[in-house]
């Protein structure tokens, strides 16, 4: 699977980003929303792990909103330090597929690939 | 508090004002009328008694009003006071949160990753490295715990919406059951079967706040006990009581119980209490609490019901 990581984190893009690659897939990563903005335009992702406040100018529920509205057809995990009923509902309603909350365990990685490659 | 003052001494400015005027309009009316001897005695004896009657009486409730006005500003200061308190708390514990999870997240990541490798070497190393990276999730979850207590505190919510208390209730006390048997703790509901008990508010905060008081009561009991959750409708107000015959609390902590911050404990932030009372708030309740030495402890929501 082709998947991309947004997330302002580069530690947690780089430790995630290992673990995709060493599973075959392949992996591209961005640390704010231009450079996420830029590779999805020029990429068809399979996969998006998207982090919910990203930065204060543009957050990764701005970016979800953006994907839709190209009509990105990837499957998006959104990753967020404090995961609630509301902001859970609000992704999902946004167009999200799943949520993980943050410090989350390869365990929910592995969830999330098996499910996207079966829908696939 | 400098304005407060200026307003107390106009306040009494114009009581004194309103007081001596009513003295003159009295004199005044003495004075028109025609006095035989008798009434010319009594209009001295009048002017005097209206004197310095109005005087101590303007003195005791100038004073009176000085002083119920200062104790009002007292605690209107008191209560911005504290609301400025926790709305620093509130900002304090999103951005320590948020700036401890996401490291966290590489951190247990990274640990996973090195934990996967160390099982495919062999021998002493392996499980050295194994036991270290077990070691290091361990404190990831650790710090995990401590930063929801934060996030729970700071995360009120908008969400109002209608819902019965009895299945949520049951529910809990079902959950708690695996926990408490183990620890000779017995748990029961009280509420009558037929009192329907519809709220208006979010109930995840509700739960939240029933899980904090729970915890307490569990660690108050630590050779058993009992917990009781007893439920009664008053007119437009359910009263819920949370009861255990745990250890009890001291007089001089049952002032601090809602502070944040403030726990007698090894192991804990302190915010439980404080979340007890903010997500009552949140419902438009209030929150007591008795205890005894020795005997137990109850704490008492009064909630107002949705019709």
């Amino acid at each position: 699977m082709k998947i991309l990581i947004v997330d302002d984190e580069k530690a947690l893009c780089d430790s995630l980003s290992l673990y995709l690659k060493k599973r075959g897939h392949e992996v591209v990563t961005a640390q704010d929303f231009k450079t996420a903005d830029e590779a999805l335009l020029i990429n068809k992702f399979d996969l998006i792990f998207l982090d919910y406040r990203l930065s204060s100018q543009h957050t990764g529920r701005d970016l979800l909103i953006h994907a839709r509205k190209l009509n990105v057809a990837s499957s998006i995990a959104m990753m967020s330090a404090y995961k609630t009923r509301d902001n859970s509902l609000e992704m999902i309603n946004l167009g999200a597929q799943f949520y993980l909350s943050k410090p989350f365990k390869l365990v929910e990685i592995d969830r999330i690939l098996e499910q996207v490659s079966e829908s696939s | 508090m400098k304005k407060a003052g200026h307003r107390h001494t106009l306040i009494f400015i114009l009581w004194a004002a309103a007081v001596y005027l009513f003295y003159f309009l009295q004199l005044r009316t003495i004075e028109f009328y025609e006095y035989s001897q008798k009434a010319a005695l009594s209009k001295h004896f009048l002017r005097d008694f209206y004197f310095y009657g109005s005087f101590a009486t303007t003195v005791i409730f100038g004073v009176l009003l000085l002083w119920f006005f200062m104790c009002a500003e007292r605690r209107v200061y008191s209560e911005r006071l504290k609301n400025h308190r926790i709305t620093v708390l509130e900002k304090f514990s999103s951005h320590i949160a948020h700036e401890i999870r996401n490291p966290l997240t590489s951190l247990s990541l990274n640990a996973e990753l090195v934990g996967q490798s160390a099982d495919q070497l062999e021998g002493p190393r392996a499980e050295e490295l194994q036991k270290l990276t077990g070691d290091i999730i361990n404190d990831v979850a650790r710090l995990t715990e401590a930063t929801e207590h934060y996030l729970d505190f700071r995360n009120k919510s908008n969400r109002n919406e209608t819902f019965e208390i009895r299945p949520l209730l049951e529910h809990l006390i079902e959950e708690m059951h695996s926990e408490a048997e183990p620890k000779s703790i017995h748990v029961l509901l009280k509420l009558h079967p037929q009192t329907s008990v519809i709220l208006r508010g979010n109930s995840d905060r509700f739960l939240l706040a029933m899980k904090c008081l729970i915890k307490n009561a569990v660690e108050a009991m630590p050779q058993g006990g009992f917990l009781v959750f007893e439920g009664v409708r008053r007119f437009r107000k359910f009263i819920l009581r949370i009861k255990d015959t745990g250890v009890g609390i001291t007089h001089d902590n049952m002032e601090r119980l809602f502070e944040p911050f403030f726990t007698t404990k090894l192991k804990g932030v302190g915010l439980g209490l404080c979340l007890v009372k903010q997500v009552s708030e949140e419902f438009g309740a209030a929150v007591r609490v008795k205890s005894t030495l020795g005997k137990g402890t109850a704490f008492q929501i009064t909630f107002p019901l949705v019709k």
